[in-house]
């Protein structure tokens, strides 16, 4: 350590601004068990079902606000063991320009991204990677707001992609997808 | 003015309520399709709601920026109330609807009439209306719907407006949870 712990502070310049925990995904021995104590217990409300079609085991997204998901639950895997994993943890920035600027940021300081793009339930545009110890990490903008309707958008709407430039080429209904700086874009 | 008695005028302890931001503003307009035009085109907001002169004298616009239903309502100026004299209200959100209820009494209790309470329309928020010592009008609100990514909003056959808060929580719009706890013993028997 050359810098004692006490005096570090966030780098001057850092190009992008995390402005919430936008939500917590985790392992879970039984989806459909641990729904039902988010619900009845806690107050969320079901965005969004996967069912065992889409993931094995399924996948449920539930909210406590306008987000999407505050929190995601994936069913246990052989490789983890159930009832107390973390899956992903996400943050949100305030503008599409700043996951570019994560994605290079991530990049020149040499940390692997494993997904960029659009995943499917919620429609955020994401990059994901690890922290030193494999936990798994997500920043994302413009992930769906739910109204007080209740009505999520439709998977038919979903769009998964699996690059920013693809993610914006073709954006879901919607979702204004125009980079204030058209030059973070990668050209082919 | 006495700066020194101003500075040290502190948080007031053991307000029955807790402000929780700025939730809207309404301002007197000339020209309402002129207005909307400035905040959707050069601010890039999002129209809400529209009502027509015929439903209210003047006519309104309400716009949002985020998921609040508005964040700017507009007013068609009246003879009462010209354009450009500004301010038509500014709204002030609480996190509860006991909050609702609570402040009602402490206005009461401090003999600040109160110029509305229940439901209006658009928005289908849950009000107190008074106003402060220079008759700036404000609104302290709970509920108010919020818009999702599809921009659909509730249509205008669901808006129940009711002129008290009992007769708001006892028939709640769809969707909206009136369920009052603590403070129910502040609300008047039918």
């Amino acid at each position: 350590m050359t810098v004692p712990l006490s005096a570090l502070k966030r780098p001057h310049g850092t190009p992008f601004q995390l402005r919430k925990i936008g939500h917590v995904a985790l392992f879970v021995t039984d989806v459909e068990r641990s729904v039902r104590f988010y619900v009845d217990v806690l107050g969320f409300q079901i965005s969004d079902l996967y069912g065992e079609d889409t993931m094995p085991g399924g996948a449920a997204f539930i909210r406590l606000n306008t987000d999407h998901h505050g929190i995601a639950l994936f069913p246990a895997t052989q490789t983890r063991e159930p009832g107390a994993g973390l899956h992903h943890m996400a943050f949100e920035v305030g503008s599409l320009d700043e996951v570019f600027r994560v994605r290079d940021h991530l990049n020149r300081l040499g940390v692997p991204i494993h997904f960029e793009g659009r995943r499917r339930a919620g429609v955020q545009i994401a990059v994901e990677f690890r922290d030193p110890d494999g936990h798994n990490l997500e920043v994302y903008w413009g992930i769906d707001q739910i109204g007080s309707d209740g009505q999520a958008r439709p998977a038919a709407q979903w769009k998964g992609a699996s690059s920013l430039e693809a993610a914006i080429a073709d954006p879901v209904t919607g979702q204004d997808t125009t980079l204030l700086d058209p030059g973070l874009a990668r050209t082919r | 003015m006495n700066v020194d008695t101003i500075k040290a005028m502190g948080r007031t302890k053991g307000l029955p309520f807790r402000i929780g931001k700025v939730g809207h503003v309404g301002m007197y307009v000339k020209d309402l399709e002129r207005s909307a035009r400035f905040y959707t085109e050069v601010l890039g907001f999002q129209v809400s709601d529209a009502i027509p002169p015929g439903d209210l004298p003047g006519g309104a616009v309400f716009l949002r920026c985020g998921t609040d239903h508005h964040a700017i309502a507009l007013f068609g100026a009246t003879e009462d109330h010209p354009a450009g004299t500004g301010l038509h209200h500014v709204a002030l959100e609480v996190p509860t609807l006991d909050e609702i209820v609570r402040i009602r009494e402490h206005l009461r209790e401090h003999q600040i009439p109160i110029n509305l309470d229940g439901r209006r329309g658009a928005g289908v928020q849950l009000v107190v209306e008074f106003r402060d010592p220079d008759g700036h009008m404000l609104e302290i609100y709970w509920g108010i719907d919020q818009i999702g990514s599809e921009g659909i909003v509730r249509p205008e056959s669901e808006w129940k407006s009711v002129r008290s808060l009992e007769a708001a929580i006892a028939d709640p719009v769809a969707g909206q949870d009136t369920t009052v706890h603590a403070a129910k013993a502040l609300l008047s028997q039918p």
